[in-house]
């Protein structure tokens, strides 16, 4: 992060956790079946967040929304699609540290390999050779490293800008940006305007890829911000498991319907109920 | 004379053991291959009926909510989201808690589901767990990942049904039930805000072109 950023990024963080703080729902301590929904939401200072994703979605229809719309009449399909794969490659360096740094010799193998044909073959990373030739791209970043090594989410808070996240992402997201050489090199030559550019580049790029996604969501949800935060969550989890879940999905509890997960006693109840 | 007694004793209940565990197993098998074939014929079924030809809107309409309550559990999923909420929905208030939640899921899905028909549903296998067969499916796209999508289906009284959806590990009865919730919540936790939303989603809906 560049010197002329931090005041900005430490007043920001000040603001939040002051709102935060003035904002936060209480615990309802004397029902438990209501304090472990409490508890399974995870969402203290949903007011706050619920504020920050109004406003982050008001920057979305003024502002990203256009730029992406614009991005998307003026370049067609494969060229967007070269453009997500040069701004991808450019991030292996990070994916790769955190394969090491999750003792994941098979996974960084892959994401080295990636990196060397795409570079080269795929013409500086604007094709996506690799994948074609077998070695599938996946995601890793510090929050997932910081989440295999033990350390739990937190609670969900929602940052102006950056929008859905919890504090060990949140550090990740800080980490990652000390891990990547190119910022790295863009600091060490007076040259901040790259790593900008490039976070510009890859915010369009990817709010193209989820144009559709977003687009059904918003149409058809009835809590658009409680959507959005159980989708954050279940996406990081599966990243987390690197996929595991894809296959072989944990099934619901169906012999408990009605519950969340509620303590005992609660339980012959809602089992009575299911007849 | 214990000793043969004993041995005698033991490989009769190995014997049991094994034999009762086969039958439990092809219970299984059937079980599991009852669900993958379910699903299979349900993608094929599917696209015969809903992509033959340049079909009139209504008669899309039509078929898509048959193929819906024919092949969803939807009472079962319609409780299963409003969670611990089910029991304080008055009795009364069930019945059309229950139908509005068909509509609203026949509302969204109906649109939502035009433009993924037209690909093949490739069937990887089937595993079934805690009495509920999950069905590993993938679409295959081109330059790009296969989708991988599990379907959870059950069988009750002879007839298979899916009582939930996994894309990509991303569970849709648990998206639902994440924003159930929250509206009820904040509504003080009464159910008629979340009835008074779906009746107000369900209309938008199907008022809405395309």
């Amino acid at each position: 992060m560049s010197g002329k950023l931090k005041p900005f990024v430490r007043i920001l963080l000040l603001a939040v956790a002051g709102f935060t703080l003035v904002n936060c729902a209480s615990a309802p301590i004397n029902d438990p079946e209501a304090l472990v929904e409490f508890k399974k939401i995870n969402d203290p200072a949903e007011p706050t967040n619920r504020f920050i994703f109004r406003v982050n979605q008001g920057i979305d229809t003024v502002i990203i929304k256009p730029i992406t719309s614009l991005y998307r009449f003026i370049f067609p399909s494969p060229i967007r699609d070269g453009i997500r794969n040069f701004t991808n490659n450019i991030k292996t360096p990070i994916i790769l540290v955190n394969d090491i740094l999750q003792g994941e010799p098979g996974r960084a193998g892959t994401t080295f390999t990636r990196f060397l044909i795409n570079t080269t073959v795929g013409v500086g990373g604007l094709r996506d050779q690799a994948s074609e030739w077998g070695f599938k791209s996946h995601s890793e970043d510090f929050g997932q490293t910081l989440a295999v090594w033990g350390v739990g989410e937190g609670p969900y808070i929602v940052l102006p800008l950056l929008g859905p996240t919890n504090p060990r992402d949140a550090i990740g997201r800080l980490a990652d940006g000390f891990i990547d050489p190119i910022t790295w090199w863009a600091n060490n030559n007076g040259q901040e305007w790259v790593p900008i550019t490039r976070t510009a580049i890859s915010g369009i790029a990817t709010r193209d890829q989820l144009w559709d996604v977003i687009e059904d969501l918003e149409k058809s949800s009835i809590d658009f911000y409680a959507a959005i935060r159980n989708l954050y969550r279940q996406r990081r989890n599966q990243d987390i498991s690197n996929g595991g879940n894809a296959k072989n999905n944990k099934t619901p509890n169906f012999s408990g319907d009605f519950r969340l997960a509620s303590p005992e006693g609660y339980q012959q109840k809602s089992e009575a109920l299911l007849k | 004379m214990t000793k043969i007694y004993r041995v005698l004793l033991a490989s009769l209940l190995v014997m049991c053991i094994s034999l009762s565990t086969g039958i439990i197993k092809t219970q299984a098998n059937e079980f599991n291959d009852g669900a993958q074939n379910f699903i299979k014929s349900l993608a094929t079924d599917a696209q015969a009926s809903l992509l033959a030809g340049d079909l009139p809107p209504p008669e899309y309409k039509r078929r898509f909510r048959k193929l819906m309550l024919d092949s969803f559990d939807l009472d079962r999923i319609g409780k299963w989201v409003v969670g611990r909420y089910w029991r304080r929905i008055p009795l009364a208030d069930r019945v059309e808690y229950q139908k509005l939640f068909k509509e609203f899921i026949i509302a969204t899905y109906t649109k939502r589901f035009k433009g993924y028909t037209k690909t093949k549903l490739q069937i990887n296998g089937t595993t079934s767990r805690k009495g509920i067969a999950l069905v590993g499916t993938q679409i295959n796209r081109a330059n790009a990942k296969p989708i991988h999508i599990v379907w959870q289906v059950d069988k009750r009284s002879g007839r298979y049904q899916i009582i939930n959806i996994v894309v990509e590990g991303i569970s849709w009865i648990e998206t639902q039930r994440s924003e159930f919730v929250s509206i009820i919540r904040n509504n003080g936790g009464k159910v008629t805000g979340l009835i008074a939303a779906l009746n107000e989603k369900t209309l938008v809906l199907a008022t809405s072109p395309n």
